[in-house]
C-alpha cells in the first residue's frame, strides 16, 4: 500500500478545558492510483485526517506512512512526503499571491530548486493537466480569471510538484456546473493517464459518484464504512444517519425499490434510466423487451 | 413590487459591450408572495443584478423601481433598503455583533424604534428562522447554515417586503442547504424571494424560474417550462437537474409516459408507477 494510517487519534488543544478530540482510533490504507472519498458531515474528522496525510499534522497516538516513511521524520524526508502527497485545501484560490500564473504554478516547484527549462515544461504540463491554456494564461494575472479558472491554477500549483497523490478538500464548492465538470473530468483524466491517487474530501454525493470508487465515512472522528462506492450508495438509512443526503437519483431509486422494483443505485442519470428502462417498464411491457 | 425596467449596467466608465457581468436590458417583476429563482453561470450578471434590487448599484441605463420608488432616488434609498433585504455568499462576512440577538437587533435599532418593539421584532424573526434557543450565543460558534438563518433573521427584523439571496447555499454543507431552503419555502407566504444560485435542483422549489446568461435574462417561466429545453441548457453553463434528466430520456422513448415532465423523485416515481 501506499499510504497506511493505523490506530490514529488527535485532539486540539489536549490537556486543556478546551480540549477536542477530532480523530479516535482512525485506521485505513490507500493504494497507488485509487480514487477515495472522505465523508462525513461537518466537524466528523474529515479535514483534520487529510492533513495528517502529508504531515501538516502529526498524530498523538498511532502512525502515519507515506510511501514506506513515517510522517514523524524531519528534514529531508518530511519534504519527500510533502512533495508526494499534495494537498489541496478548501478555496484554495484564496491563498494565491503571484502576480501571474505562471510564477503561481511555479511557485512550489521553484522551492524545490527546479529552474530553466524543466521549471517551464513542468508549469505548462501542469497547467495542461487541468485543462488551462499556457500560452494565453501564463502571463496574466490569477486575479482576472474566472472562478473555475482560479480553482484550476490553485490546483496546477499542487502538481507542479509532480505528486504522487492530490488530496482536494471539497474541490468543486463555489464552482458552476460547467467549472465542476471541466474539473472532475480532468482529475479523471489525470488518473488515468499518470496513475495518479486521488483523494477526495467532500460532502457532495454527486461529485463522489463521478469520481471516486472507494468511500470512507467518519462521525465523530471514527471511521463508521469503509468500502465500495455503490455498496455505500445502495443504503438510505446508513447514508442520512452519517449525514450524507441522496442525490435526487439516489433518493428515486429507493423510492423505486420501495414499490418492489429492484433498481440498482445509480451513479449518474443515464445509469437510472437505463435501469428504469430494464427494470420498470421492460416488466410492465414484456412484448417490447429489447433483445 | 419590484420592477427591473430595461436595466443597462456595466463596470467602469465607458460601455464595454465585452465585460462581463454587465447587465443588457434586463427587465422583470418579482411581486410579493412569489418565489424567483435566477440561474446564471460564473460570471453572467446575476451578482450584479441581485446588487441593483437595493440600490447598492444602480442602472446606467432603465430603471429599478421598488414599490414605486426609484433606486436612483436618494431620498427614499432608506426606505428602499428597509423593504429589499439581502443576504451574501459568505456566512462569516455577515454578522457583526458578539451574540446572535445583538446581531438581529442591529438594523431595528439603526431604525430608532422603541426598545419594546425591538425586543418584540428580535424574538418574532428569531422565531421565524427557528433560532431562539440560540439567542444568546456568539455567531462564531454556529454552523454555516445556523448562520444564514441568522443573517436572514437580521434582515427579517426589519419587516421587508422582498428578500433577495445571493448564492446564498453556495457555501453550506448539504444539511445547512437543506434547512436554509426549507427556510425559504415557509417564508415564501410572507416576503417576494429571489434566489439566485447556480445549482439547477434548487430551481425546482420555484414558482417562476429565470436564467440569465452574458447580462440578458435568456429564458423565464415556471420550472417545467424552463428545464424543457434539455440539453441546449447548457448553452447558457447550466445543467439540467437530475430526475429532468432521466425524465427527457424516457419521453423520447415512451412518449405518453408522463403527461407533465417531473420534477422531483416522487413525481417520477409516481408516475412510472401510474403507468402501464
Amino acid at each position: 500500500m501506499f499510504i497506511l494510517v493505523e490506530n490514529v487519534s488527535f485532539t486540539y488543544l489536549a490537556n486543556t478545558p478546551f480540549a477536542v478530540q477530532a480523530l479516535r482510533g482512525v485506521s485505513l490504507t490507500i493504494s497507488r492510483g485509487e480514487s477515495v472519498a472522505i465523508l462525513g458531515r461537518t466537524g466528523c474528522g474529515k479535514s483534520t485526517l487529510v492533513q495528517h496525510l502529508n504531515g501538516l499534522l502529526m498524530p498523538q497516538e498511532g502512525r502515519v506512512v507515506v510511501d514506506g516513511v513515517d510522517t514523524r521524520v524531519r528534514g529531508a524526508a518530511l519534504k519527500g512526503i510533502r512533495q508526494k502527497v499534495g494537498l489541496v485545501f478548501q478555496y484554495p484560490e484564496d491563498q494565491m499571491f503571484e502576480e501571474t500564473v505562471f510564477r503561481e504554478v511555479a511557485f512550489a516547484p521553484r522551492n524545490m530548486g527546479v529552474e530553466g527549462e524543466e521549471l517551464e515544461a513542468r508549469v505548462r504540463w501542469a497547467m495542461e493537466a487541468v485543462g488551462l491554456n499556457y500560452e494565453a494564461l501564463k502571463d496574466k494575472s490569477p486575479f482576472e480569471l474566472s472562478g473555475g479558472q482560479m480553482r484550476r491554477v490553485a490546483i496546477a500549483s499542487i502538481l507542479s510538484m509532480k505528486p504522487e497523490v492530490l488530496v482536494l478538500d471539497e474541490p468543486t464548492a463555489g464552482l458552476d456546473p460547467q467549472g465542476r465538470t471541466a474539473l472532475l473530468e480532468r482529475l479523471q483524466d489525470l488518473r488515468r493517464q499518470w496513475g495518479l491517487t486521488v483523494v477526495l474530501v467532500s460532502h457532495n454525493v454527486e461529485d463522489v459518484a463521478r469520481i471516486a470508487e472507494r468511500v470512507v465515512v467518519l462521525e465523530r472522528g471514527r471511521v463508521v464504512f469503509d468500502g465500495p462506492v455503490r455498496e455505500f450508495f445502495a443504503c438510505e438509512h446508513r447514508m442520512r444517519q452519517y449525514g450524507i443526503i441522496p442525490s435526487p437519483l439516489l433518493q428515486a431509486a429507493f423510492l423505486l425499490r420501495a414499490r418492489g422494483f429492484e433498481v440498482d443505485p445509480p451513479l449518474t442519470p443515464l445509469e437510472l434510466y437505463r435501469e428504469i428502462e430494464e427494470k420498470v417498464l421492460a416488466r410492465r411491457k414484456p412484448c417490447s423487451v429489447k433483445v | 413590487m419590484m420592477c427591473f425596467e430595461d436595466v443597462h449596467f456595466w463596470y467602469g466608465e465607458k460601455e464595454d459591450p465585452r465585460a462581463v457581468a454587465a447587465l443588457r436590458g434586463v427587465s422583470f417583476v418579482l411581486r410579493e408572495g412569489e418565489f424567483v429563482v435566477l440561474l446564471g453561470r460564473n460570471g453572467s450578471g446575476k451578482s450584479t443584478l441581485a446588487k441593483h434590487c437595493n440600490g447598492l448599484l444602480v442602472p446606467r441605463k432603465g430603471r429599478v423601481c421598488v414599490d414605486g420608488m426609484d433606486t436612483r432616488d436618494e431620498s427614499v434609498l432608506w426606505e428602499i433598503r428597509r423593504r429589499v433585504g439581502l443576504v451574501f455568499q459568505n456566512p462569516d462576512n455577515q454578522l457583526i455583533a458578539t451574540t446572535v440577538e445583538e446581531d438581529v437587533a442591529f438594523g431595528p435599532e439603526n431604525l430608532g424604534l422603541p426598545p419594546s418593539e425591538i425586543r418584540k421584532r428580535v424574538d418574532e424573526a428569531l422565531a421565524r428562522v427557528g433560532m431562539s434557543e440560540y439567542r444568546k450565543r456568539e455567531p462564531h460558534t454556529l454552523s454555516g447554515g445556523q448562520k444564514q438563518r441568522v443573517a436572514i433573521a437580521g434582515v427579517l427584523a426589519m419587516h421587508p417586503k422582498y428578500l433577495v439571496l445571493d448564492e446564498a447555499t453556495a457555501m453550506l454543507d448539504p444539511e445547512g442547504r437543506e434547512e436554509l431552503l426549507q427556510l425559504l419555502r415557509e417564508l415564501r407566504k410572507d416576503v417576494g424571494i429571489l434566489h439566485i444560485t447556480h445549482n439547477v435542483e434548487e430551481a425546482l422549489l420555484a414558482d417562476r424560474v429565470m436564467v440569465i446568461d452574458n447580462g440578458e435574462i435568456v429564458a423565464e417561466g415556471s420550472p417545467r417550462e424552463v428545464f424543457l429545453v434539455g440539453k441546449d441548457i447548457e448553452k447558457w453553463g447550466l445543467e439540467l437537474p437530475q430526475i429532468v434528466e432521466v425524465a427527457l430520456l424516457l419521453w423520447k422513448d415512451y412518449p405518453d409516459l408522463f403527461s407533465v415532465l417531473p420534477l422531483s423523485p416522487d413525481e417520477l416515481v409516481d408516475a412510472l408507477c401510474s403507468y402501464s
